[in-house]
């Protein structure tokens, strides 16, 4: 049996709809009209124990709250969820204590306490042996170098340590599964790195299912192997994430910054999209052409500057497949 | 459980004194704040003498016992207030039913405002004052009668706190709900109940019981019959009225995290 197995999951909301004209705040106050929202529209993939899975759209798409649902916070509108054995909004009080849970944006620690205060309330609240607390809170103030911020209080923390602190929070009770909702979101590059160092290295070493929601393909790429992608509440892709890539995106693009504004970067493996002034964008196939290729032959025939490669984003190869539709799965 | 609460409770405190000469300002303003509002009582009763035949010092322990249960229930129960809508604002209570514990728990211990005990000192005056003019002959069906219906006003007070804030399932960001019930019921208590229209004062006794907080152990104390007959025996009903009340407000509590947990946001 799968850890994780999820069937037909539905969500919906009820909100009131807004009223045009001067009256009509008034009006929604006195009879208020619902319009139904279907936030999650009939999800299904099981997930294996020890796996590390991505679980991607765009904004809006049901992510959120399909994770809501799975740390049993919501109850679903149907469907069938079962993590473990349990349910987890009928169980829980008995599923939380086995999973971790970071929502990127808000931190779960105590805001005015030292760090350190809030992992020890959290040995208590969790009631974690002292052995084990004390190894686990070593272990983790090596990998995320916790160290220099332990006495600081929550709110001086900056994003990315409280990010890390967090981390640490959700772990020290040896939790089967971490739920993580953007975890890497407002942070810059090298608190970033660490924070996936570290995620690749629990899953590896303590063998922690990982499922984390993102908008950052590079979180992805670096992290998953499978990827669930979902938009409007649906699941539109399963599967593995170099599969999604070069079925979805094939298309990249090379940013090239010229010596010489004058001239057009023309190649044959690509297409110039987009020039402004001496920045040029060339779109290009990554079946047919290496990025390397590419690159040097810009280089051997124009003054180049400088030079990035961008990735199709997250948002891009959903649109891509809406605009060829759903049957391509 | 109570190790646990006094642990996470301990941590509240502990954080709240590291600003100590704060704590002790807002303590000694608590006091004196309350302090005027028993003064606004006294310059009162001071011009009309007394109020449904209650001269001051008998006004004096009605207020003091009401507002000593007030304190402790504002002392203990504040997490209810603004930390609680602090976190339906900002989606925090989402990590609450993240946790393995109950929400009621949780929310109970997001706050623990030591410093009210500027307002227990300042009940604690006025019932020194109180019992300083009123001859109550101490017996022990008296002395018991004390703690019996402080604790008894402090749980109902308590349940009020609950049961505004659990509007805020509905309403997210009212908690000016929570005054109408707490601060209005508290300045009811503080004068006689005999002096209300009868309605009113069923409603303060069987409905919303604040009137248990104070008015029939006064009596009892001083001895005195209820001129629309409430039985003198009827203070022993304070912890039962106390408990009733409470486990509604649970129960209404309860309903309101199951309406959030299949609503959300």
């Amino acid at each position: 049996m799968a850890l994780i197995e999820v069937e037909n999951l539905q969500k919906s909301f009820s909100r009131p709809v807004r009223r045009a004209g001067r009256l009509g705040a008034l009006r929604g106050l006195l009879a208020r009209e619902y319009v139904t929202m279907e936030a999650v529209a009939g999800v299904s993939f099981t997930l294996e124990a020890g796996a590390m899975a991505g679980y991607l759209g765009p904004n809006g798409a049901g992510k959120s709250t399909t994770m809501k649902m799975l740390t049993g916070i919501l109850v679903p509108s149907g469907g069938r969820i079962e993590v473990g054995g349990l349910v987890p909004h009928r169980q829980r009080v008995a599923h939380v204590r086995r999973i971790g849970v970071v929502f990127g944006q808000r931190t779960q620690l105590w805001w005015d306490l030292p760090t350190i205060e809030s992992f020890e309330l959290l040995r208590h609240v969790y009631k974690i042996p002292m052995a084990r607390y004390r190894e686990n809170l070593k272990a983790f103030s090596e990998l995320l170098e916790l160290g220099p911020f332990l006495d600081t209080p929550v709110r001086q923390l900056s994003l990315g340590q409280r990010m890390r602190a967090d981390l640490a929070a959700a772990l020290l009770h040896d939790p089967a599964i971490l739920f993580l909702d953007e975890p890497t979101i407002g942070l810059d590059v090298v608190a970033r790195e660490r924070i996936r160092g570290f995620l690749s290295e629990i899953n590896r070493e303590r063998g922690v299912t990982v499922i984390l929601t993102t908008h950052d393909l590079s979180d992805v790429e670096r992290l998953c192997q499978r990827v669930v992608l979902i938009d409007h509440g649906r699941v539109i892709y399963d599967g593995g994430l170099d599969q999604l890539k070069t079925r979805h995106g094939r298309w990249r693009t090379l940013v090239v910054d010229l010596a010489d504004a004058s001239c057009a970067p023309l190649v044959e493996m690509a297409d110039l999209v987009r020039q402004e002034g001496p920045r040029a964008w060339l779109r290009f196939d990554r079946e047919r052409t290496s990025a390397a290729a590419l690159i040097a032959e810009v280089a051997a025939r124009y003054p180049v500057r400088d030079l990035t490669v961008e990735e199709p984003e997250i948002e891009a190869i959903v649109r891509g497949i809406y605009e060829r539709g759903v049957g391509v799965i | 459980m109570i190790q646990l609460y006094l642990t996470l409770i301990g941590a509240r405190v502990r954080s709240q004194m590291q600003y100590r000469v704060s704590f002790w300002l807002e303590l000694l303003g608590f006091l004196l704040v309350t302090g005027l509002e028993f003064a606004t009582i006294a310059i009162l009763l001071g011009r009309f003498g007394s109020v449904g035949g209650w001269g001051l010092a008998e006004v004096a322990l009605l207020y003091g016992l009401t507002s000593f249960a007030f304190s402790l229930a504002e002392m203990v129960g504040r997490g209810f207030d603004s930390p609680f809508e602090r976190m339906m604002v900002m989606g925090a209570f989402d990590g609450v039913l993240a946790r393995p514990l109950g929400a009621f728990f949780q929310v109970l211990t997001a706050d623990f405002q030591l410093r009210r005990l500027g307002r227990t000192a300042q009940a604690a005056l006025v019932l020194a004052y109180a019992f300083s003019q009123i001859p109550i002959v101490w017996t022990p069906d008296r002395l018991l009668l004390l703690p019996v219906t402080v604790l008894s006003g402090f749980l109902i007070y308590l349940a009020l706190i609950v049961i505004g804030a659990t509007f805020c399932f509905w309403t997210t960001t009212t908690p000016e709900v929570i005054n109408v019930f707490t601060f209005g019921g508290e300045q009811m208590a503080s004068y006689p109940l005999s002096i209300y229209q009868e309605w009113l004062r069923a409603v303060f006794l069987f409905l919303i019981p604040v009137g248990f907080s104070n008015y029939p152990a006064a009596l009892y104390l001083l001895g005195r019959a209820d001129p629309h007959g409430l039985p003198a025996w009827s203070a022993w009903l304070a912890p039962l009225a106390a408990a009733v009340f409470f486990g509604a407000a649970l129960r209404f509590w309860r309903f309101g995290v199951s309406t959030y947990a299949s609503t959300g946001s």
